[in-house]
């Protein structure tokens, strides 16, 4: 038996034994569909370096520990209370399981949440029927791991012409040191006509260890406005895999802002698909990586239909030894004309040692489109820099305020204003000569 | 838009314009590959026991491989033991040793693809290699290219005539191995262009090679293999149409370009093999390795490539920056129409300090064409201060043609440049109604859109290179307008 086998075998081994422990076990069809994606996961395997998706990160580092499944620990206000947003309402799950006592929201008519877990024991039909809808591509390893481990989540819907003014922190927190699986799985309904923003953090304490294996599903229907931020910070020794799949009606408008800053190995799938006319996306991204952290964008922008928009940019910069993958997929279906989409993706490497692997692809079938990407990789503006020394600003000093520059035309972009310096702040702590730059912004 | 479509329908119904067949007795082995076969073929040309010994290497290698499957084109499989490995003209013993001794049906061949070999000599200055079949029959200009000492022969009379050249710089730019295709050319490629241009020699005219392919069910094989010394400078050019045939033809070459310090190579292609009919039947399989080595400081390739035949285009000219300073361009118009597919693009693999690389790729999708643009640019650790500029633009002329992009972006060193820019569009109502209103007809006017998109690669190629280009992207595009 070869390393590759004997490593997903002991995966299996060590995880089959936890599932008659998750909550809902006791239905049927539940049992089955874990069971079976278990199996799934074993048959896919760990993904190689020949895995077209996978090319440049290589998994050893996740496939080599021993996991268990993540238990929660217990956290008090205190701990958390550096990574709240102000002004929101808060949902918290710790190591991927929901804390009502760390939670504050009031319930009303335009909003809804329920835990996925809780959500098994009430309503089962209800979520047999969105499990059912599933529409993301079975061809992941973790994706399928994720679904053998379906434990808990948030299900939250926005109830038809509602307008939520105040936005939903969904904040999931990782306290685990011994290497554990954290499943989470979560719904985002945006009903007809509604309006609402939506933030999901992952974060941890700087020794977790974790591997985190997420799922965002999301709709969003007819005429209805989503904004949806996700920023991804655990610790240096955590992995992060995360799917995000996007479906738009009619009319809709959905705003991503993906953000990556945590995780040794942080890898974000999102598929968007604008399935009804006139929809219309914008995604604003950001990864910055350094020491030996990896991080992996791999979206896919579906326009399905006729007369849809989608216009993304990702930022990304890497220091140290680390490494950046970005793939961009735009694909236009052959109905759907006047389709306009563009891409961007810009790289500054501040390191010798720093690689970037990108790749934006375009897969046309329709005529009647506009459709572009770009990708950059480069330096400094040597101008620029110099235009900084003439002013007496150290050559340094200099260029980490004019990263600071290139990262800020993201973080700008951010329209909520907690969140917004909540990231600026973290981001000007990470980069050297940090008070100087906080003076100057 | 109706009257649009009409014309759609009459471009369609239009008949491959170089389709005829030459009937003259070919001197062919059976359908079928072996260990034998291949013997066969090694013997046939007389070669020495180095070339046979890497033949059958290059083939027992290719028994351990399987075809590549990642390209975005769709074929039905090959069967490898259903085609003819050699096929050479009759008499190649008593071989022509003047035009006049050249079989008067060939040379007719030739006037049909207009490209009268004696008016070519005269008034252009080119010396032809045409290759037919497999065997090269003519070559022109040895004299004045002796003068300089530029030796441009057939491959297989270069591993007579300069064994120690053949044998240290065959396979080394695509090893045997590099991959399936290249595999199986190594194994039984028939015969091609050597090129070796000396030390500080400007090549005195423009060399060129007409391939063409006439024997059905012949697999051709040619194998090309330039070396530019120190401080020469080199401009190669190919171009080939075939006969209208209804079994796919398969079509796997190699060239090899080697280039020292201070040399340039320049490589320009024009391709317009037999496309298959409108429902997507016969036509070429044109599966082909390019790859060059910048192996010297300074040294400059440059592929120049108009792609407008085939049913199936697989090509990457490459390029290995591996000198510092090495300068790499790659310029590429890609049509595809009716049911032809195309996935090319080239690889930049930068090695060398300061090395550059250009990238111009032009793709152009009408009918049921799929048109795909796949690219790498690798800068390594290595390569301080690597420049690439790439920009791959796709237009789309009907609504059952698709286009699509997949650059590959590989960096490893931070004082790279790197710019990536591509677009996929249609020819706007707005150009269209602007060149009509002026009184330029619909079709003129797509095809002056269509040239004008294409410009920059066109003015890449060689003069008479690019009036062929431009003529015959008007010839394919007949019709089409959008």
């Amino acid at each position: 038996m070869n390393a590759a086998l004997k490593q997903i075998d002991a995966w299996q081994t060590s995880l089959a034994p936890t599932l008659p422990t998750l909550p809902g076990n006791d239905i049927d069809w539940l049992a089955q569909r874990r069971s079976e994606a278990l199996t799934q996961f074993s048959d896919i395997g760990f993904p190689t370096r020949k895995t077209e998706a996978w090319k440049y990160v290589a998994t050893h580092a996740i496939a080599k520990t021993t996991p268990a499944l993540s238990q929660s620990t217990i956290v008090d206000s205190t701990q958390i209370a550096q990574w709240r947003l102000d002004d929101c309402d808060e949902i918290v799950f710790v190591d991927g399981l929901y804390h009502e006592g760390l939670s504050h929201f009031t319930a009303n008519a335009n909003i809804d949440i329920k835990s996925l877990a809780e959500s098994f024991e009430h309503s089962p039909d209800k979520i047999k029927a969105l499990l059912s809808q599933d529409i993301s591509d079975a061809n992941d390893a973790f994706d399928a791991l994720n679904q053998a481990l379906l434990r808990d989540g948030a299900i939250v819907t926005i109830a038809d012409g509602a307008v939520v003014e105040r936005p939903l922190h969904l904040l999931f927190v990782s306290t685990n040191t011994d290497n554990s699986v954290t499943p989470i799985n979560n719904w985002i309904f945006a009903g007809k006509n509604s309006q609402c923003n939506i933030v999901e953090t992952y974060i941890g304490a700087d020794t977790t260890n974790n591997l985190t294996l997420s799922r965002t599903t999301i709709n969003v229907a007819d005429n209805a406005e989503l904004t949806h931020y996700r920023s991804q910070r655990e610790s240096k020794q955590a992995f992060h895999l995360a799917e995000l799949t996007v479906k738009q009606n009619r009319d809709s408008r959905y705003n991503a802002y993906p953000i990556a800053l945590g995780s040794a190995i942080a890898r974000v799938n999102v598929e968007i698909i604008l399935a009804g006319k006139n929809a219309n996306c914008t995604v604003n991204g950001l990864y910055l990586t350094k020491d030996k952290q990896v991080s992996d964008h791999h979206i896919k922008m579906y326009h399905a239909v006729p007369h849809c928009t989608s216009d993304q940019l990702f930022k990304g910069v890497m220091d140290d030894s680390s490494r950046a993958v970005f793939n961009g997929l735009i694909l236009v279906d052959k109905d759907a004309q006047k389709t306009q989409a563009d891409l961007s993706n810009r790289n500054l490497l501040v390191s010798k040692f720093a690689d970037i692997n990108t790749k934006p692809e375009l897969e046309i079938y329709a005529d009647d489109v506009k459709c572009s990407h770009g990708a950059t990789i480069g330096q400094l503006n040597e101008q620029s820099i110099f235009y900084l020394q003439s002013r007496g600003v150290a050559r340094d000093q200099a260029e980490h305020l004019l990263t600071y520059a290139f990262i800020n035309d993201v973080i700008n972009r951010i329209q909520l204003d907690a969140l917004r310096k909540q990231i600026a702040a973290l981001i000007i702590g990470r980069l050297p000569d940090s008070e100087f730059i906080r003076e100057l912004v | 838009m109706s009257s649009t479509s009409e014309e759609v329908q009459e471009f369609v119904d239009q008949q491959y314009k170089h389709g005829f067949i030459t009937d003259i007795e070919t001197d062919t082995i059976g359908a079928g590959l072996n260990e034998d076969v291949i013997r066969i073929i090694s013997g046939k040309k007389g070669e020495p026991e180095f070339m046979l010994e890497w033949r059958l290497a290059a083939y027992r290698k290719w028994l351990t491989m399987s075809e590549p499957t990642w390209a975005h084109v769709r074929f039905d499989p090959i069967d490898y033991q259903d085609i003819i490995y050699y096929s050479a003209p009759k008499s190649p013993e008593d071989g022509p040793k003047s035009l006049d001794d050249v079989d008067p049906k060939l040379l007719e061949t030739y006037e049909k693809l207009g490209i009268p070999l004696i008016e070519q000599q005269m008034l252009a200055g080119v010396a032809v290699d045409a290759v037919f079949d497999s065997v090269s029959v003519v070559t022109t200009f040895k004299e004045k290219l002796a003068e300089a000492g530029v030796v441009f022969c057939p491959l297989s009379e270069a591993v007579h005539s300069h064994p120690e050249l053949v044998k240290k710089y065959l396979g080394s730019v695509v090893p045997t191995g590099d991959n399936f295709f290249s595999t199986l050319n190594s194994a039984v490629f028939s015969d091609g262009s050597f090129v070796y241009i000396p030390k500080g020699v400007r090549c005195p005219m423009e060399l060129s090679t007409y391939f063409r392919i006439n024997e059905a069910k012949t697999g051709q094989f040619e194998r090309t293999l330039i070396i530019a010394e120190e401080g020469s400078h080199v401009s190669y050019l190919e171009g080939c149409t075939a006969p209208m045939r209804d079994e796919n033809q398969l079509h796997a070459a190699v060239v090899e370009l080697i280039i020292l310090d201070n040399a340039e190579i320049k490589y320009s292609t024009v391709q317009n093999w037999y496309p298959g009919d409108e429902n997507g039947v016969g036509g070429i399989y044109n599966f082909v390795t390019k790859r060059a080595l910048c192996a010297g400081v300074n040294a400059k390739v440059s592929w120049t490539q108009v792609e407008t035949g085939s049913a199936i285009t697989w090509k990457y000219p490459s390029c290995v920056l591996r000198g510092d300073n090495s300068v790499g361009e790659f310029y590429s118009v890609a049509l595809t129409n009716n049911c032809q597919q195309a996935d090319t693009g080239t690889k930049m693999i930068h090695l060398g300090k300061n090395t550059r690389s250009t990238i111009i790729s032009k793709g152009i999708s009408a009918g049921r064409g799929e048109n795909s643009y796949r690219g790498l640019v690798r800068i390594a650790k290595t390569a301080e201060g690597a420049r690439n500029y790439t920009q791959c633009d796709s237009l789309l002329i009907g609504d059952t043609c698709a286009a699509h992009t997949f650059p590959y972006m590989e960096i490893g060193n931070s004082s790279a440049q790197v710019e990536h820019e591509a677009t996929t569009s249609k020819i706007s109502e707005d150009q269209l109604f602007y060149c009509q209103q002026r009184g330029i007809g619909e079709e003129d006017a797509v095809s002056m859109i269509v040239n004008g998109f294409c410009k920059s690669v066109f003015k890449e190629l060689p003069m008479e290179f690019a009036v062929e280009a431009g003529k015959l992207l008007s010839v394919s595009l007949e019709g089409a307008v959008g």
